[in-house]
């Protein structure tokens, strides 16, 4: 054995050129059983001679962080290798996907660690964190469940599902999944190593160094922070590449492969058809509530009376009727809707994707309901429809006239039974829409991951916030208190909305601060004290959630599994309201807070 | 009180009685010229600490109003039973606490100051450090705190883990280091920015001997090269070895402080060290002190510290090679661990004392060589009397004392005070300088 590095390189470099040589004149030859030995002396020389090079090198860096990637691709080679002796092809992959995120993961992390190899506190102390990450069992157990989850979900799907359902369903349950664990583990990691060091009083020796308490809670965030930009990466990329491998399966048909390469594998814009004007939507709002006043003057006022004595939620019922009415088509009708803004849609593809979802105002017999349909006055053959189901109609985009499709849909007879149709409506939200190609699939995932990242770094600030001032258990409690209000806040908003009643929102600012404890001393009084006392919960619940940030605005789930373009001004958005102003604030309560404490201190 | 030493087994001591002297003190501390006002690295000015309940109520007075001054070059022991208030005082010298009374200035500023805290080395009372870095990494992420760049980290850790004996198992996570080996890397962190000012908060505790022997000969070493440093210690043997002043403290006061040497003497008695005597000199000697209304309270032979018995057996063992998986004995001082060219090596008290001892008795070589191997075959303790009583010439120069020798320990530096003396009357009739014979 040599220790010098150009005779040992050439060694081997002469038997694996050498060896192989051989190994194909013997193949060339027909000896075959000559073949097999030297093909497997070769691999045992070859082997033996990169394993003892690794072993007397053992003390470099390099060669101890190779040897680790050599014996893992051993392993996962024998196991991958066994999977497919006993015929599972799919654990096979899943232990090549398993690898590959364990591999990536290594080699990232060496990156960070040079990164952050520089001599300053801030490095040094984000350094720690990352080998506390790896090296302690909590953080671990996340790592772990995550590089075993997304690699073997996709085989957990239903063969018998369509390939777009199993896409869907991989892609949205890999994309909560990851979400989870990574927000737990964010949050654990951020309070466990705030709160660890100051119980176990390692931050004694760190704070009698020459660092600031800015600087101590800087390298906490900044490791964290670049923990998860690893980890988002890594499982985005196994995400990506699975999701690739899941969509190359055979679909069930020409429209299920369809689905998948222009639904879901691509980021869509949606045009929604142009409202009614302003005026058109106030004549018949006028019309509609004198209607009303006639029939019930004691509920809606007089005739003639001023439509501000009329509660405001009346008033919305009103209008959204009579916009439901517009997305509506009766029986033996027509309604026609204009898309605008499609111009672009020229640019990327030769179709756009008119998506819409039929209900039927009453049950039909086999739940299929019959549209004919005009586009720009041109006839569209359109198949027979699933009621209630999203269905989506290919036209073509050359016949946008400036930018413009005109959909007239009409409601005709039946023409199996000849029967009178229910009356059919479209949601107003996403019931009728025009979808259009703008980007990939790809810049859609990365945004989306994007911004769960900027999820993650506020939760880094607040558990480190919560850390700097409260125990393990309650610090984090409380961040997963404000993560699942703030994942959920606009469920929270309107739940909050029907618990009690409080001043309005039109109201200016100041009758609103005073409305509260006057309605709170009129329930009382009133001798309705319960009801009072949710008035308050009200105020502590508007309280909170108005300084929580709004992550049910960033979320994109839905988007991506539904290939709807995921907009860069989300992504910036998110960058500026959760990246800069919510982690920035949680920052600096964090700093303040930190900056007083004692470290030492004891309660007696 | 001057000692000749011999061999151990040719020693006698004795004890008696003289008449207190006049004590003349010098307040400032050892290491500073008389007259120049020693540069202040710590000061206390009615510090206090008391910490509250839930409540925010008063529960606790840990510290009270205590007055302290640290000066450059000087080893202070901060001393005190448990709950006296030491390590509440070092915390909150080093920031960790605030003072809820008084003020306190490290080199000048506020203790929180961070810039004050590259000139700082802390060694807490147990070791604070992270169990999943190794010993290498551990010193890695306390470097890089100090701003040092990759090369200079690498030199010193390299240094530091050799000095503390780890340089073998410095791979291995900490977690499963003994106590003892988790002590040495935290001594080794606090050294990693050749600090100013060493702040060792009971320092020895789960030390071997070994170990314990090293921390004060770091302590001794340090303060050569003109370092300050705080001790805070309840094993009073350890703090006695190397400190120059003191502070006891109880129930969060200061009780009594100032040079140890000066606390610590008993200037009612005097002990004379010699080779061995036989009975009849020895009553010749009492017979002499009876001249002088003294009388020999004890005679004993002085016996070796269990500590000296238990370092020569391990330094033994370590160089015949007997394997071991715990600490090595660690290497020399680390080299970067500077010397400050303008603190005077050798102190006030070296001077008087290499004064003493050429004018009043025969001049000593360094203690630096083993007894075993260089020593000259014992005197007859007679041919020692008839020296001391002038009926014979004076022996040659000894050499070093059966005292364990501490490798990189200076000379004594502390003043010897005049009642530290031998009572030249006394010795004059021992010498027969008076005239008189016994």
């Amino acid at each position: 054995m040599t220790k010098n590095p150009v005779t040992y390189f050439s060694v081997l470099a002469a038997a694996i050129v050498g060896g192989g040589a051989l190994n194909l004149f013997l193949f060339a030859q027909g000896a075959v059983t000559a073949y097999i030995l030297t093909g497997w002396a070769l691999s045992l020389f070859v082997s033996a001679w990169v394993g003892l090079g690794l072993y007397q090198w053992r003390e470099f860096t390099v060669v101890r962080r190779l040897a680790v990637i050599i014996i893992a691709t051993v392993i996962a080679s024998w196991a991958a290798q066994f999977c497919l002796t006993i015929g599972s092809v799919s654990a096979a992959i899943a232990v090549g996907g398993v690898y590959g995120m364990a591999v990536g993961f290594y080699l990232g992390l060496q990156l960070i660690r040079l990164l952050l190899s520089g001599g300053h506190p801030v490095f040094g102390v984000a350094r720690t964190l990352i080998d506390e990450a790896i090296r302690m069992k909590a953080p671990l157990v996340f790592l772990v469940a995550l590089m075993l989850f997304v690699p073997v979900l996709p085989f957990a799907m239903d063969s018998d599902e369509t390939l777009k359902y199993r896409v869907q369903t991989f892609l949205s349950w890999s994309m909560i999944v990851v979400s989870l664990l990574l927000s737990l583990m964010t949050v654990f990691l951020a309070v466990g190593t705030i709160t660890s060091e100051i119980g176990r009083r390692q931050i004694f020796l760190t704070m009698t160094k020459p660092v600031g308490r800015l600087h101590y809670l800087a390298g906490k965030f900044l490791g964290i922070a670049m923990l998860n930009v690893l980890l988002v990466a890594v499982c985005g990329g196994a995400i990506y590449v699975f999701t690739m491998m899941l969509s190359q399966q055979p679909a069930r048909s020409a429209v299920d492969r369809r689905a998948v390469d222009e639904q879901i594998l691509v980021a869509r814009a949606g045009v929604s058809p142009i409202p009614p004007d302003q005026s058109n939507l106030a004549a018949q709002f006028n019309q509609r509530l004198t209607a009303l006043r006639l029939a019930d003057p004691s509920t809606y006022g007089n005739p003639g009376a001023p439509v501000e004595i009329l509660d405001p939620k009346i008033v919305d019922q009103i209008q959204q009727q009579i916009l439901a009415e517009w997305y509506s088509i009766g029986p033996r009708n027509a309604n026609t809707f204009v898309f605008a803004g499609l111009e672009p849609a020229k640019r990327y593809d030769r179709y756009v994707q008119l998506r819409i979802q039929p209900k039927a105002g009453r049950s039909t017999e086999d739940d299929r309901v019959f549209l004919n349909l005009r586009v720009n006055d041109r006839p569209f053959p359109v198949p027979p429809l699933v009621e209630g189901t999203y269905h989506v109609i290919d036209i073509p985009t050359e016949l946008i006239e400036d930018g413009r499709i005109q959909a007239t849909f009409s409601n005709p007879v039946r023409p199996d039974t000849g029967q009178e149709q229910p009356t059919l409506t479209f949601n107003q939200k996403d019931g009728i829409e025009v979808l259009y190609r703008v980007g990939s699939f790809e810049g859609n995932l990365l945004r989306s991951l994007g911004i769960l990242w900027l999820r993650l770094a506020f939760l880094t600030m607040l558990g480190l916030a919560a850390g700097t001032f409260l125990g393990f258990p309650v610090a984090c409690l409380a961040v997963l208190l404000v993560y699942f209000a703030a994942a959920g806040s606009g469920y929270v908003a309107e739940s909050l909305d029907q618990y009690s009643s409080f001043p309005k929102d039109t109201l200016p600012l100041w009758d609103r601060i005073i409305g509260v404890p006057a309605m709170i001393i009129e329930k009382v009084s009133e001798g309705e004290v319960w009801d009072g006392v949710k008035i308050i919960i009200r105020l502590v619940g508007t309280a909170f959630t108005a300084v929580i940030p709004e992550f049910g605005k960033y979320s994109t789930g839905d988007d991506l599994t539904h290939g709807r373009v995921i907009p860069l001004r989300l992504l910036g958005g998110a960058a500026l309201w959760i990246g800069c102003v919510s982690t920035g604030v949680a920052g600096v309560i964090a700093y303040l807070i930190f900056r007083k404490r004692e470290l030492a201190r004891v309660i007696i | 009180m001057i000692q000749r030493h011999l061999t151990p087994d040719a020693t006698h001591t004795m004890t008696t009685a003289l008449a207190e002297s006049a004590v003349s003190t010098d307040p400032s501390a050892p290491g500073h010229p008389p007259g120049q006002a020693p540069d202040t690295v710590v000061r206390c000015v009615g510090l206090s600490k008391v910490f509250r309940d839930f409540w925010l109520r008063s529960r606790v007075t840990a510290v009270d109003q205590i007055d302290l001054d640290i000066h450059r070059g000087e080893v202070f022991g901060l001393l005190g039973p448990n709950g006296s208030g030491k390590s509440t005082t070092i915390k909150m010298i080093l920031g960790l606490l605030h003072p809820t009374g008084g003020r306190i200035a490290v080199f000048g500023h506020h203790p929180q100051d961070v810039a004050i805290k590259n000139m700082i080395g802390y060694v807490p009372e147990e070791s604070y450090l992270y169990q999943f870095l190794n010993a290498r990494e551990t010193l890695e992420y306390y470097a890089k705190l100090f701003h040092l760049p990759r090369a200079k980290r690498k030199v010193r850790i390299d240094q530091l883990l050799e000095y503390v004996g780890l340089d073998k198992v410095a791979g291995r996570p900490v977690g499963e280091y003994s106590k003892g080996m988790q002590r040495r890397i935290g001594l080794a962190q606090a050294l990693i920015n050749d600090p100013k000012l060493l702040i060792l908060d009971e320092p020895t505790t789960g030390m071997d001997p070994l170990g314990t022997r090293q921390i004060k000969d770091l302590i001794l070493d340090l303060k050569r090269k003109g370092k300050t440093i705080l001790l805070c210690s309840h094993l009073l043997a350890d703090v006695e070895d190397v400190t120059d002043r003191v502070a006891i403290m109880f129930g969060g006061a200061i009780r009594q402080s100032g040079p140890v040497r000066e606390l610590l003497t008993k200037r009612e008695t005097t002990t004379l060290a010699t080779g061995s005597l036989d009975p009849q000199t020895i009553e010749e000697i009492e017979q002499v002190l009876a001249r002088r209304g003294k009388h020999i309270e004890r005679i004993d032979h002085p016996r070796q510290k269990l500590e000296e018995l238990f370092l020569d057996i391990v330094n033994t063992a370590q160089q015949e090679g007997a394997a071991t998986s715990g600490a090595g004995s660690g290497g020399k001082l680390a080299a970067f661990l500077s010397n400050e060219p303008d603190q005077p090596v050798e102190t006030e008290g070296d001077a008087v004392l290499d004064e003493l001892v050429n004018e009043q008795a025969a001049p000593e070589p360094e203690p630096v060589e083993p007894p075993a191997e260089s020593a000259p075959p014992p005197p007859q303790a007679d041919h020692v009397l008839d020296a001391l009583t002038g009926s014979a010439p004076p022996p040659p120069p000894e050499p070093s004392a059966p005292k364990k020798p501490e490798p990189s320990a200076p000379a004594p530096t502390a003043p010897q005070t005049e009642d530290e003396q031998p009572d030249q009357s006394l010795l004059d009739d021992l010498t027969g300088g008076d005239g008189k014979k016994p």
